[in-house]
């Protein structure tokens, strides 16, 4: 099904769009190119020409276009930026699709969720009797977006001389904040929507009895995987231990095997029969910590999911329509600002929130 | 406080509908709660715990206000200083639900929820009295709904 639908992202005007350029134009492989301080003389058009020159030279004259506030010359190189950045950042987005699904949808699509779901179980009846047998359903519904944004200040100046290194910090600068935030958000969804699920399998603290009980609930539905921010799994290594005779502590022993992997890695590559996985998270440095003494970071740490695989996951993740831009001006402060935006959204399958457990690790 | 007693057991509760564990300081092992449930523990590593600023005893805001664990007995509250002798620790409860839903003025009610509860469980335990205490006030069971994201089942 497709539903047609305006772009309504929080005013975002879609500014981004100029005829007769596409992601494999010479000027759009240039600017990366200039971006990266990589070569322009082995850039070709389409009848084999060496154009890079010329496309500097181009990329120049817009810049300086720019600076004097046209507009149309804004939006093609936002259009530019864009293809450079967006193929990066879809990848960069993709990856998190580790614990579930991702799609790229078209402006004109709809988020739907379709989730399959089994009627009552087959059973015996007598002779003449209604038989109630099992069928497969599906459940659908919409899945509500959220709009990302980051921006920057652009300084035309600089590049109409044709020093690219401030772009390549803005665009370095759009493609990790969205990363990020995207991220922070994929997660956030699923955490809430796990500890809010009537049926789940959610634990606070990292002990023993906690862990394994987690791990015996996930495992039926396939071989678990523990992941999350690197100083959640840390605290597993706690439990990697075991008991030598006396019960009461279990803490005591810790084999040489995990010992080493410890001092080489700072966490055991696998507990209890799960696999153990930590991912990076920076700091978000606008934002400090309850008692103000240190940053938080930009996805919640505290969160370990547990995460069966080999079956169909219920998180899936979706980006719509890619890249849209928009330039002003910030007339009081005088700035000229662009923004990127970026629709997402994510969802955990509604009613089988319990095949992903969650370990609090709040101590 | 010469008669306060270290080696004495004392009752601490889960409030939320996790099951919650720790690692405990002044002994060996673990200590393990399922949810909305008491267990006993020595007094000792209780106070070891809250003292050493456990987010589990006093919540994410380190004020004592949303905590995972209540401890269950007065007087080692007021020893670790999670409540003092004039002001109780504040932790969500039916009464204080019903107390709530006793204000008149719609704004200061959304204001008292907002602050009772905060996190999940506390929502969830909000959502849970209101169909058992039979609250049958429209809008702010709508708003109860709105605010924590679930429903109100009968």
């Amino acid at each position: 099904m497709r539903t047609y639908e305006i772009n309504e992202m929080n005013g975002c005007r879609k500014d981004t769009v100029h005829n007769g350029l596409n992601s494999k134009s010479p000027i759009v492989e240039t600017f990366s190119a200039l971006v990266q301080g990589k070569d322009v003389e082995n850039i070709k058009d389409v009848n084999g020409k060496k154009v890079g020159d010329q496309c500097v030279k181009k990329i120049k004259e817009l810049n300086t276009r720019a600076e004097g506030g046209d507009t149309s010359a804004i939006s093609e190189l936002n259009a530019i930026r864009a293809y450079v950045v967006n193929p990066i950042l879809l990848e960069e987005i993709k990856l998190l699709g580790f614990f579930g699904g991702y799609e790229n949808l078209g402006y004109d699509e709809t988020i739907e969720r379709k989730v399959i779901k089994q009627s009552i179980n087959t059973r015996g009846q007598a002779l003449n009797g209604d038989v109630p047998f099992s069928f497969n359903y599906a459940d659908k519904y919409t899945v509500p977006s959220t709009s990302l944004a980051a921006g920057y200040e652009v300084d035309y100046r600089k590049a109409q001389f044709g020093d690219m290194s401030a772009e390549n910090i803005l665009i370095e600068n759009i493609k990790t904040d969205m990363r990020n935030k995207a991220s922070a958000f994929a997660f956030d969804t699923v955490t809430s929507a796990i500890s809010n699920a009537t049926i789940k399998n959610a634990v606070t603290g990292v002990t023993r009895a906690n862990v394994q009980s987690v791990i015996n609930k996930a495992r039926p539905f396939g071989a678990v995987t523990l992941v999350g921010d690197t100083s959640a799994v840390i605290k597993l290594n706690d439990i990697a231990t075991y008991s030598d005779l006396q019960k009461t502590t279990p803490y005591l022993n810790i084999s040489q095997d995990a010992m080493n992997e410890i001092r080489k890695n700072a966490y055991v590559s696998s507990i209890m029969g799960a696999g153990v996985y930590g991912i990076d998270n920076a700091y978000d440095l606008s934002k400090t910590n309850t008692a103000g003494s240190w940053f938080d970071k930009i996805v919640n740490d505290e969160y370990i999911f547990v995460v069966p695989t080999g079956v169909a996951s219920p998180i899936q993740l979706w980006t719509r329509g890619g890249l849209t831009s928009m330039t002003a001006t910030d007339v009081s402060a005088g700035r000229l600002l662009t923004r990127y935006d970026l629709e997402v959204a994510a969802d955990v399958a509604k009613g089988e929130e319990y095949k992903i457990g969650l370990i609090d690790t709040t101590e | 406080m010469d008669s306060f007693d270290m080696s004495k057991s004392i009752m601490i509760k889960n409030v939320t509908s996790f099951p919650v564990g720790f690692r405990k300081i002044s002994g060996e092992g673990e200590v393990n709660i399922p949810p909305y449930t008491s267990i006993l523990i020595s007094r000792s590593e209780v106070v070891s715990k809250v003292q050493s600023r456990s987010t589990l005893f006093w919540g994410k805001t380190q004020d004592g206000k949303h905590p995972w664990i209540y401890v269950d007995d007065k007087e080692t509250r007021i020893y670790t200083g999670l409540e003092t002798e004039t002001e109780p620790q504040s932790i969500i409860d039916e009464k204080k639900i019903s107390d709530a839903f006793g204000l008149k003025n719609m704004s200061a009610f959304k204001k008292a929820i907002e602050e009772l509860a905060v996190t999940f469980a506390e929502k969830k335990m909000l959502v849970e009295a209101v169909s058992k205490l039979n609250f049958n006030d429209y809008k702010k069971i709508k708003f109860i709904e709105e605010y924590t994201g679930m429903t109100v089942e009968n």
